[in-house]
């Protein structure tokens, strides 16, 4: 593992997380809420006979397989650009959200949904667009504050970051506390992430800002492995310093405010699951970036079926029927994640000890 | 100052400042030769990092002029750069659960931007600056393993890895004991002429500077003091002002230089003399 990178162990590691991905997308048509009424098998037969009209493919790929496809990418986005930043501000609590980014657009989105300020621009939906100006203007007031320091600091930006978000949290509650009782109880479930298809736009839309956002982040793997061994020494070497450091930021925020426009803020991927990844690939980029964005995905995506199976054990259990309920995805990569990833970091722990 | 075609880099006129002193550095003119060994010395705050990171294209001076193979600096592409010149800084930075082969072929990406993985080329590069600078035995331990002797060789065998004809180098004996000092300016003479490297590198050590290097230049607030052979530069008629210290200038038998030993203070850091 402490090898330097060879094709042959990149391609092996891409191999396995992208059987990882197909494998949570193919139960995907068989896990969720109506768990009793349509299996694996059942969705599959059905997509196989081709027959739209019954239950089993209408649940299975109607709700359930758009449902693991949204996660995917969420977890996806979430994750490289947590992979990014932390290597950008040298920083392994920097996530997509310290920037205060994500507080931005969760306060543009919150904004447009309470005002029910409706316009749509090239497909986008006022919620994405209202979650873009406000993750752009977090960005603006977050990089003229770091440039009137004469350069890009990666801790003013994180310290920046981190008093903007924040300010946004507590404009949102503001916002909320304003609001009567049923706007407040929709309000606090979208903060806590949503991979419903109520009260957000659909995935289609943004798919391409993501697409540029993720082909672009993964091409810097060799400039970021540069700037991982210093700044000069990344310049020296022919990269243009300035210019990565913009270009991350730019896309890292675009992708942030395209998935929490989708999804509300769903948070923690962006911290552990690059920490996780590095585990077991290393910390070359070239593998880290792209592993961390299937990854991710995969995480999400197991998240979400916990969502949906968490409360049918528990009903089980309790002998109530609660097959209809669904967890916030928020609460379940929170809960999931750090069990799993204070465990890894113990395992990692002992190993480097007993090496 | 000759300006034979052995001359790879050439500044002429340099200057530098800062906002609150927009002369500070400069006029310097300097010549670093193919297979040749320089060295700037000078004390805290004479400039001497500023000046290195000029030379080496990494900022802009406000006056003058670079030429590195014959070309203007500022206008080749930063990655044309790196293929002829490396530089290490005083403190790099190695994230510590990255391997010693892992450092060293970063040093090749000038030369692969575009591909993802090194060539079977890039590979020899990498093994064989791993020998020169006997790295190799160390490839598959990390960053965080190893001593500070250590860890500078492995930065030197990326900088190395590079194939430049120039390197430069901040301070590359910086928190190395005495064994490691000699032996990285005696690596670092044996690479420029063994390979026609011109190496230049900032340095405090005026005994090692006088022992190893061809050509010396002394900067003092900004301003270049004395530029030339170390015997000539190293005296201590003309250091002493500059680092406003007595120097004792002794002779061993068999040592070709004299030896220096800086002895008493002549004036507080502030300048004001003190008696």
């Amino acid at each position: 593992m402490s090898r330097a990178l060879t094709p042959q162990r990149f391609a092996a590691v891409l191999v396995v997380c992208l059987l990882l991905l197909a494998a949570a997308l193919a139960v995907s048509p068989g896990i969720g809420t109506q768990r009793s009424l349509v299996g694996v098998a059942d969705a599959w037969k059905a997509w196989a006979a081709g027959d739209q009209y019954s239950i089993a493919y209408r649940i299975g790929f109607g709700l359930r397989f758009p449902r693991a496809v949204k996660a995917l990418v969420v977890g996806a986005v979430l994750a490289l650009c947590g992979a990014v930043f932390q290597t950008l501000f040298r920083n392994p609590l920097a996530t997509p959200y310290t920037l205060g980014i994500a507080g931005g657009a969760s306060l543009g989105a919150l904004i447009v949904f309470q005002t029910g300020w409706v316009v749509s621009v090239a497909y986008l939906s006022s919620v994405t667009i209202g979650a873009f100006v406000g993750a752009m203007a977090v960005l603006a007031v977050v990089t003229i504050m770091a440039r009137s320091s004469a350069r890009l600091s990666g801790n003013t930006l994180l310290l920046a970051g981190v008093t903007i978000g924040f300010f946004c949290s507590g404009m949102m509650m503001f916002v909320t506390y304003l609001a009567d009782v049923r706007e407040t109880f929709a309000i606090v479930r979208w903060m806590m992430g949503s991979l419903d298809t109520v009260f957000m736009s659909e995935l289609a839309p943004i798919l391409p800002i993501v697409i540029v956002v993720v082909v672009v982040l993964l091409a810097q793997a060799n400039k970021l492995n540069q700037f991982e061994v210093g700044a000069d020494i990344a310049a020296s070497r022919g990269v243009r310093v300035e210019r990565l450091q913009v270009v991350c930021i730019l896309l890292g925020s675009l992708g942030v405010a395209a998935v929490v426009s989708l999804c509300g803020p769903i948070g923690f991927v962006g911290l552990i699951i690059p920490h996780l990844t590095r585990l077991f690939t290393g910390r070359d980029h070239r593998i880290v970036l792209p592993a961390t964005a299937l990854l991710g995905a995969v995480f999400l995506i197991g998240c979400d079926f916990l969502t949906s199976l968490v409360p049918a054990w528990y009903g089980h259990l309790a002998g109530r029927a609660t097959t209809a309920a669904q967890l916030p995805i928020g609460v379940m990569t929170a809960i999931i994640g750090t069990p799993v990833f204070l465990v890894m970091l113990g395992w990692r722990f002992r190993n480097a000890n007993a090496s | 100052m000759g300006t034979d075609e052995s001359t790879i880099l050439r500044a002429r006129g340099i200057r530098y400042g800062f906002d609150a002193a927009a002369d500070f550095l400069g006029p310097v003119n300097l010549d670093l030769k193919a297979g040749t060994f320089a060295a700037i010395v000078g004390p805290n705050g004479a400039g001497k990092s500023t000046l290195m990171r000029l030379l080496a294209g990494l900022r802009k001076p406000r006056a003058g002029l670079i030429h590195l193979a014959d070309r203007a600096i500022e206008q080749m592409r930063p990655i044309e750069r790196a293929r002829l010149l490396a530089f290490l800084p005083q403190r790099p930075l190695a994230p510590l659960s990255a391997t010693v082969e892992e450092i060293v072929r970063l040093g090749r990406f000038p030369h692969r931007p575009l591909r993802l993985f090194e060539s079977a080329g890039d590979l020899a590069v990498v093994r064989s600056v791993m020998e020169e600078t006997q790295t190799a035995g160390l490839s598959h331990r990390t960053m965080e393993t190893l001593s500070g002797g250590e860890a500078q060789r492995v930065h030197l065998a990326a900088a190395l890895a590079q194939r430049p004809r120039v390197l430069m180098l901040d301070e590359p004996t910086a928190d190395l004991d005495v064994h490691h000092q000699i032996a990285i300016f005696a690596a670092l003479r044996d690479w420029a002429r063994n390979n026609g490297l011109a190496v230049l590198a900032v340095t405090h050590d005026l005994n090692l500077a006088s022992r190893f290097c061809d050509d010396v230049t002394l900067l003092d607030t900004g301003k270049v003091v004395a530029q030339g052979p170390p015997a000539d530069v190293l005296t201590p008629a003309t250091l002493e002002p500059v680092y406003r210290v007595t120097f004792i200038s002794t002779r061993q038998p068999g040592i070709p230089q004299p030896l220096l030993v800086a002895w008493d203070v002549t004036a507080p850091a502030d300048g004001r003399p003190s008696s």
